[in-house]
């Protein structure tokens, strides 16, 4: 059994489409890269796991099973309270995501596990020094607006996983960072997977970092699955159309002229046309 | 070559409230300085850096949204900036500001997020309007016509004029943003992270559009980005910013080929390409000094209290196998396992020479111990107390790094952290007698360091600001935490990038403050007296 399995969802907001009978699992200690332009439902996606549609989307077909649970039988507030100790979410916007007005170890203490009063400010230093915050003690005395963008985006992953959930879920937690920290935070983010077994899914549109820490890719465009197959045959031999030119649109610092050929506007029309029809 | 279309000399810019080492007041500290660099007109060029580096602000003050306090900045040849008239610059100042309407046609800033500079309220034709009136563009011809080819120039179609921001996606949004730049026919264009959070598609034809519009209309673009990748694909230049200097400028293929600077080869060795590698994580992003805590044995001096006892729990918790824990009284020295007391006065170099013998396993040699009289040098008991400064501080380290480099050589190299202070680069009056042993103390370093060298050994310098321990309870706040000092020290160790370390905000700010101005930190520190 995975830890994650999306089956056959279906999501219509105001009747129309937005995820078409996407399928997805994710195993524990599994990391999988779902990639995709914007507008692909990734982040649609994301929130239907996390219980935080917006109002108006409406669940038409298909189920979500977290360690073999089905979330979407249980009732809101069951699930709210299940899936605040076992999914974890980082999103991209750090700034909004921290509240202004508490300092970060106050933030982070909240979503420690049951722990003795004496040890929350022992272990919430702990966790920001897992993620390399320089001067953790002082960091946790600050507020939000105190911090750097790379230092809050971290703070959030530390928050992600000091709740000790079973998966969590990531949304370009590293579009906004400088190569270096970019590398830190990634590396961050894999050894705390590792050591907690935790199931990772990675939203993002960057295919050169997928190509670095992910096993298991889904290719989305319009709400549809296109491929899904592991990293290194996505990477390495894709079958669609789509998924190449989307590797062929991505630029590399260690080569010239590449990265400036969006897609196809004939390949995204006969895309169009296939969920039309029903295929793939 | 043509003549530049901009051209920088010695910039300088200061933001915000400086910190006259421990008050503020209203003159800035420095953001900038000695920026010196072209734009040929229809070249690209790109500036990268750390988050923090001034790049944003750079870009400000070429736009004229910032205000410059030295240097001078010529547009098309003509002086917008110069000493003669840097020094009255002010944003507000409306002399100032007419020197800059002559070109604020031609330069042209788009900001990362469209979002928050587009009226929401306003539909993107009506914003796309504003500048065409504003900049006398339309003469005779409809709005809604040049409205229409800004719009299909940026790869809009004309519909799109009657939506409103919030309505369109990211991608949208960051054209019209182009467009709207475009509308005043600049020859210049300063473009702040204007891809970031875009898709690949987005950002291929965002780029596509900026080469088409230099190859088209000749235009420049300073494009300001952390993505290398992008600035590999677009630009022709690249100009690389650490703390608010520039580190690296020439042509992209030449940096990325041949990094000259540290920090461009750090960067460079951190950013992905889209092979696949599991492995990839676990390549070493690690600098030329990086060595390795797990598994070394450690020696720290004055391991009793302060930042040394904190030096010996955190070496504990990295793994290191031993630490030997000198003080002169070991009884309050916690008990484990891996922890051997050893009972020693630095300044005894009897003693020195025993530990060594002692201690023949040592691959992490800490100088840690340390003295400070807190007592100005012209008073009258100093000449002892400085004395005692220099005995511990200076002669005690000296004998320690003597004592133990050949038992740090025959372990293979191994490494030696310096404990000193930023007071071992700038003085502090009342405390120059301390300051004084702590300069010795840096001195010795990169002495040592150089002839250490060959045998293998790295020699750190840890040069933290005010310290909350017993050496500093006078001292007013803010003071850092020990264990953020020491953890600061060893993560540099293990990283490696650098063999100085300065932890903590005031160490970085004067280090800054050093490399933009010496004189001006002397003159901050001496208007610091209790
Ligand atoms: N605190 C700050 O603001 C600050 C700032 C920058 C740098 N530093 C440097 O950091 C290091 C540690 O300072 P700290 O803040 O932890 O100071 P601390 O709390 O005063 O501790 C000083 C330590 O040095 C030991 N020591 C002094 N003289 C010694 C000698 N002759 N032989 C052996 N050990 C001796 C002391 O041992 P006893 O207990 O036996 O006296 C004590 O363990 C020093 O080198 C200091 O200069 C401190
Ligand atoms: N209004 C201000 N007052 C004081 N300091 C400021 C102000 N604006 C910026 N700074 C400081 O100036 C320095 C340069 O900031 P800048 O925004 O130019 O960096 P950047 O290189 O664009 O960073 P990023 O990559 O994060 O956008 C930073 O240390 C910042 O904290
Ligand atoms: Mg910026």
């Amino acid at each position: 059994m995975s830890l994650l399995e999306v089956d056959t969802l279906s999501i219509e907001v105001h009747g129309a489409p937005v995820l078409r009978n996407v399928s997805l699992t994710i195993n524990a200690a599994e990391i999988g890269g779902v990639v995709g332009e914007s507008g692909a439902g990734k982040s649609m996606l994301g929130k239907a796991i996390l219980g935080v549609l917006p109002r108006d989307a409406r669940i038409t077909h298909g189920a979500i099973r977290l360690d073999g649970q089905d979330l979407l039988s249980l009732s809101a507030r069951h699930r709210r309270k299940l899936q605040s100790r076992t999914t974890a979410f980082i999103p991209q916007d750090p700034l909004t995501a921290l509240n202004p007005c508490r300092t970060i170890g106050a933030q982070l203490a909240e979503v420690l596990p049951p722990t003795p009063r004496a040890h929350r400010l022992a272990e919430v230093i702990r966790w920001l020094d897992a993620v390399r915050i320089p001067s953790a003690a002082k960091v946790a005395k600050s507020f939000p607006h105190e911090l750097s963008g790379g230092m809050r985006q971290r703070a959030l992953i530390a928050a992600a996983f000091a709740s000790h959930p079973r998966l969590v879920i990531a949304d370009e937690p590293t579009t906004a960072l400088d190569a270096t920290v970019q590398k830190d935070v990634l590396r961050l983010i894999r050894e705390l997977q590792q050591d907690t077994g935790v199931g990772l899914m990675f939203v993002t549109h960057d295919l050169c970092v997928v190509a670095k820490i992910c096993q298991s890719v889904t290719v989305m465009h319009g709400g549809r699955i296109i491929e899904q197959a592991p990293c290194d045959q996505i990477i390495t031999a894709p079958r669609h159309a789509y998924t190449r030119a989307l590797l062929a649109a991505t630029p590399r610092h260690d080569e010239t002229g590449r990265g400036l050929e969006p897609i196809p506007p004939a390949l995204l029309e006969q895309l169009i046309t296939e969920a039309g029809t029903g295929n793939g | 070559m043509a003549d530049p279309l901009l051209e920088t000399r010695s910039l300088g810019i200061r933001l915000g409230q400086r910190r006259r080492f421990l008050r503020k007041d209203e003159k800035g500290f420095p953001v900038l300085s000695d920026i010196s660099f072209k734009v040929q007109p229809g070249e690209i060029l790109a500036l990268v850096g750390e988050s923090g580096s001034g790049k944003t602000t750079l870009g400000r003050a070429i736009a004229g949204l910032a205000k410059i306090q030295s240097g001078t900045l010529l547009f098309d040849g003509d002086p917008v900036v110069e000493p003669a008239t840097t020094a009255t610059i002010k944003t507000r100042d409306r002399s100032w500001y007419r020197r800059w309407t002559r070109h604020r046609k031609d330069i042209q800033m788009i900001f990362q997020d469209p979002l928050s500079s587009l009226n929401p309220r306003r539909t993107i034709g009506q914003s796309l309007a504003v500048p065409l009136r504003n900049f006398g563009i339309l003469q005779n011809a409809p709005a809604d016509d040049a409205i229409d080819a800004l719009l299909t120039q940026v790869g809009l179609t004309p519909e799109f004029k009657s939506l409103y921001p919030h309505r369109i996606s990211g991608g949208q949004r960051q054209r019209v943003g182009i467009a709207r730049a475009l509308a005043s026919q600049p020859r210049l264009i300063i473009a702040d992270e204007v891809v970031s959070g875009l898709d690949v598609s987005s950002q291929a034809r965002i780029l596509k559009l900026l080469l088409d519009l230099r190859d088209t209309h000749g235009l420049s673009v300073l494009f300001i980005t952390h993505d290398l990748a992008v600035v590999r694909a677009l630009a022709d230049r690249v100009l690389v910013m650490e703390r608010g200097k520039i580190r690296e400028i020439g042509p992209v293929d030449q940096v990325f080929q041949a990094p000259k600077h540290s920090y461009t080869a750090k960067l460079l060795r951190s950013a992905p390409s889209p092979e696949y590698d599991p492995d990839w994580l676990q390549h070493s992003t690690k600098g030329p000094h990086a060595m390795q805590i797990e598994n070394s044995v450690a020696f720290v001096t004055g391991a009793n209290r302060g930042i040394g006892a904190c030096f010996v729990q955190a070496l504990l918790d990295r793994g290191a196998a031993k630490v030997y824990a000198a003080a002169r009284d070991t009884s309050a020295l916690p008990k484990d396992d891996r922890i051997v007391p050893v009972a020693l006065d630095i300044t005894d170099a009897g003693a020195v020479a025993a530990a060594a013998a002692q201690a023949g396993d040592v691959t992490l040699l800490i100088n840690n111990a340390g003295f400070n009289s807190n007592s100005g040098a012209l008073k009258s008991p100093a000449m002892e107390d400085a004395r005692r400064e220099m005995d511990v501080n200076y002669f005690g380290t000296l004998s320690m790094i003597r004592a133990f480099a050949p038992v740090l050589k025959a372990n293979g190299g191994g490494g030696i952290i310096n404990m000193l202070s930023i007071l071992s680069r700038v003085a502090l009056p009342m405390m120059g007698t301390l300051c004084a042993s702590k300069a010795a103390g840096l001195s010795l370093t990169q002495a040592v360091r150089a002839e250490l060298k060959a045998q293998g050994t790295q020699v750190f310098a840890v040069m933290p600001g005010a310290v909350d321990t017993d050496m500093s309870k006078d001292f007013p706040p803010p003071k850092l935490d020990p264990a953020d000092v020491v953890r600061a020290a060893l993560n540099g160790v293990e990283a490696g990038d650098e063999n100085d370390i300065y932890p903590g905000d005031m160490a970085q700010g004067l280090r800054a403050g050093l490399e933009h101005d010496p004189k001006e930190v002397e003159e901050e520190m001496s208007g610091y007296l209790p």
